[in-house]
């Protein structure tokens, strides 16, 4: 039943991951329309208005791919010819160039002035920064043949020394050069909604439901990877001046490191193994180290590579420690490294919106079952906590404890009515404690012992017997699951013959190397006739004490109990309990 | 009358042995208290005691096997128990009252006087236990077609043809055995469902027939009472 739920919960996740999987590779397919680019330009500093001239002679400029083009002198031109195919022309369309560089400019075509993208000036006063992606139609007499471009550059305000001022320069039908963004557009505003849509949701979970650390690693990583998704298409969103891409660049290197946190934080926060903070510590320097790499793709490369290959390493940990769960987290971040390192270029330009979206699904599938699990344990552990409770309660209501302990009392009402009237105060101390402490996971130490005198105090007078407690030197303020010694008393009482002889329990408190030692004696004079129900009894009551001792202990406690000789050479039952000494546990 | 009280709690062991000496008075020939059967069970089964109020704790299946070995002794077994939710039981294994605790003098009183043959008895036993060489037996009571008294004991005849000695007397098993079974004779106890006529002998005596063609004599003074029974 569990499994089939949460396959049903997984498939809508399936089915929106092929969407956006398929969506991205239709952009990649049709991101080339019939285009004509300018490959190699000739560059030349200083400014000449012949130069836009197509008759000039440039051969004694040297001659550069238009991606490796430098700045080259407070202004400078390019120089290139391009060959415009008839077939572009048969259309009747109108035709357009466009630019995309960290540059202002003017462009002459075969001479002619044909248009402005910001200032170009000989300083960065005197500049105005053009459109990094510029836009501008060619005249509709363009015939087919040869043409010479020539581009009067500025580069005063980029701001920082990239590896490559120059992206490209296209000639094409200047509809679909328009356009050529649209598409990416879409899907990334539509894979940016959703992203921000599960960030907020786990964001505000975490917030108002005040639910576990992972909610908000998990959210900030959604909305970072939404926020990374839209900078990364802001160029073909909105269109910005040069001059703030670096702005741009700094703020996709940021994102790229918040998300590579965001998902170290979530992984080691979902999945809690041993070494974590050495693991953090190491892993976020070698990011910061990352931040060092030459150019701003190469940092947010580094960036993904680190984290998602230390974030893979400690989910495939995870797995092998039984966290089943982790293995769709493993999933998503191989599928992410796998398209990385296939296809490395078009990784953050084309693929990214696809693969954090992917990645997101994947994290939030695993997280979905891991809080699952969580919330069926913590359910558990309630029940178990309600059960407890209730088992503590009912062994004072149980036939044998009550019918023999009213029956004795009237029998002192009759025959002596001051002890009888002693034992019911007796009586009502024990049962007003127990009712205190039942509901309790833990209690002082303090109000153990008064529990375990009163029931010694009703137990004495029911049975004839002279029973005492010693607890000197213990420290009452210290906590303890509820019933734990009382337990223990009533197991001894059950199993010894205490009549004749005054018998006096014992506990000490012993503390070393970070432990609290617990050492209980009872005396040991068993029954003659062990027919009794005490086999049964035992079982539950040292299944109790266990039970106590792990809901508030988990394994750091140790349980050990048996026959031997106390000091004064006495044969007593001795149970000897361990505890962490630290606060960390009963609370 | 001889009584044994085992009961391993001090202050209701001594409870008991104050309210039974009140009540028996001087028909208390003897009274002893143990805390626990146990061990000691072959000895008690040694004392002629007439009547033992055992106290188990019938919470686990131990103390219903030692109650089991109880039912077989000759005395009349009384079981004081917290345990009331067993009582049935405890009944149908052939104890002849069951005092839940806590218990006063009213109630002890009343179980005792079912000892002495006063007030109703239970009769709903399901089997009889039967002890032999220290071996218990087993005998469902629709097995059982009739019992013949033997000076202290009494032989019960299956419907399989066997003879089995049980400690208890006529008298003692007349008051745990379920309706069907009556006294037919001084020396008989049959069950009625197996009774087929009611024949008349010579001598104005009487016997039953029994449906597989046993003859059980009939006394006279319960001719009567017999006939209307049998109509």
């Amino acid at each position: 039943m569990q499994r089939e739920r949460w396959r049903c919960g997984v498939l809508p996740s399936w089915i929106m991951g092929i969407v956006l999987g398929l969506s991205s590779l239709s952009v990649v397919a049709q991101a080339s329309p019939e285009r004509m680019t300018l490959a190699h330009v000739q560059v030349q500093a200083g400014d000449d208005p012949a130069w836009a001239d197509p008759a000039f002679d440039d051969r004694d400029w040297p001659e550069v791919a238009l991606h490796e083009v430098e700045p080259a002198g407070p202004i400078f031109w390019l120089r290139g010819r391009i060959t415009i195919d008839p077939e572009l022309l048969a259309s009747g369309r109108p035709i357009g160039a466009r630019f995309l560089a960290l540059a202002s400019c003017q462009l002459f075509w075969d001479g002619a002035w044909l248009g402005d993208n910001g200032t170009v000036g000989t300083s960065a006063s005197t500049e105005r920064p053009g459109a990094i992606d510029w836009l501008v139609p060619l005249p509709a007499s363009v015939e087919p043949g040869v043409h010479t471009v020539a581009l009067r550059c500025s580069a005063h305000r980029r701001g920082f020394e990239p590896m490559t001022g120059f992206y490209v320069f296209w000639i094409g039908d200047y509809l679909s050069l328009a356009d050529a963004g649209r598409w990416h557009a879409t899907q990334t505003l539509l894979s940016a909604g959703g992203l921000w849509a599960i960030g907020l949701f786990y964001v505000l979970t975490f917030a108002l439901a005040r639910r576990s650390r992972s909610h908000l690693w998990l959210g900030l990583l959604a909305c970072a990877s939404g926020a990374l998704v839209i900078v990364e298409s802001l160029r073909a969103l909105v269109g910005y001046t040069y001059d703030l891409h670096i702005w741009r660049l700094s703020l996709i290197t940021a994102l790229a490191w918040a998300i590579n946190a965001l998902l170290l934080a979530f992984v080691t926060g979902r999945y809690p193994l041993s070494g974590r903070r050495r693991f953090l510590l190491v892993t976020h320097g070698i990011l910061l180290a990352s931040l060092a790499l030459p150019s701003y793709d190469a940092k947010s490369a580094g960036l993904f590579l680190v984290g998602l290959s230390a974030s893979f390493g400690w989910t495939v940990r995870a797995v092998r420690r039984g966290w089943s769960d982790a293995g769709y987290a493993i999933a998503g971040l191989a599928l992410c490294l796998l398209v990385g390192v296939w296809q490395q270029q078009a990784f953050l330009d084309y693929f990214l919106f696809f693969t954090l979206s992917l990645l997101c699904l994947f994290l939030l599938v695993s997280h979905i079952l891991a809080d699952g699990r969580e919330r069926r344990e913590h359910a558990a552990t309630e029940l178990r906590s309600a059960r407890l409770e209730i088992e503590l309660l009912r062994r004072h209501l149980q036939p044998h404890f009550l019918m023999n302990t009213l029956t004795a009392l009237a029998e002192w009402f009759e025959e002596e009515p001051e002890v009888a009237s002693a034992m019911v105060e007796d009586l009502g101390r024990e049962l007003r404690i127990l009712a205190d402490v039942s509901k309790q996971s833990s209690i002082p130490l303090g109000q153990e012992l008064a529990l375990c005198r009163s029931h010694l105090a009703v137990m004495a007078r029911r049975r004839d017997e002279v029973l005492g407690l010693d607890a000197e030197g213990v420290d009452e303020t210290a906590s303890i699951p509820p019933a734990v010694f009382h337990t223990l008393l009533e197991n001894a009482l059950t199993h010894n013959a205490y009549r004749g002889e005054p018998a006096s329990f014992r506990l000490r408190e012993d503390r070393r190397d970070g432990t609290r030692v617990l050492t209980f004696d009872a005396p040991h004079r068993p029954r003659a006739g062990t027919d009794d129900p005490s086999t049964v009894r035992e079982g539950t009551g040292l299944r109790y004490v266990r039970a106590r001792l792990r809901e508030s202990y988990g394994d750091r406690f140790t349980f050990d109990d048996g026959p031997t000789t106390a000091a004064d050479s006495r044969p007593v039952w001795r149970t000897v309990i361990r505890l962490p000494l630290e606060s960390g546990g009963a609370t | 009358m001889r009584v044994l009280v085992v009961e391993d709690e001090a202050v209701v062991a001594r409870r008991l042995r104050r309210l039974i000496g009140e009540i028996l008075g001087s028909d208390l020939e003897r009274l002893d208290v143990i805390d626990h059967l146990g061990d000691a069970i072959d000895r008690v089964f040694e004392t002629p005691y007439d009547l033992v109020f055992l106290d188990l704790s019938l919470h686990g299946d131990d103390g219903f096997d030692l109650l089991r070995h109880a039912v077989s002794g000759a005395f009349h077994t009384i079981v004081v128990s917290a345990h009331t939710d067993r009582a049935l039981e405890a009944f149908e294994l052939g104890v002849l009252d069951f005092v839940p605790k806590p218990f006063g003098r009213d109630r002890l009183a009343r179980a005792i006087g079912r000892a002495r043959g006063q007030g109703p008895s239970p009769r709903r036993l399901r089997q009889l236990a039967v002890r032999r060489a220290g071996q218990l037996t087993l005998v469902p009571i629709e097995q059982l077609v009739y019992v013949r008294a033997a000076d202290d004991y009494a032989e019960l005849h299956t419907a399989d043809g066997r003879v089995l000695l049980h400690d208890k007397t006529l008298a003692k098993l007349e008051a745990l055995l379920p309706e069907p079974f009556e006294r037919v004779h001084r020396s008989y106890l049959v069950d009625l469902r197996r009774a087929r006529r009611l024949e008349s002998e010579p001598g104005s005596r009487y016997r039953l027939v029994l449906a597989d063609g046993t003859d059980i004599p009939v006394g006279r003074t319960r001719v009567a009472a017999l006939r209307k029974r049998l109509v």
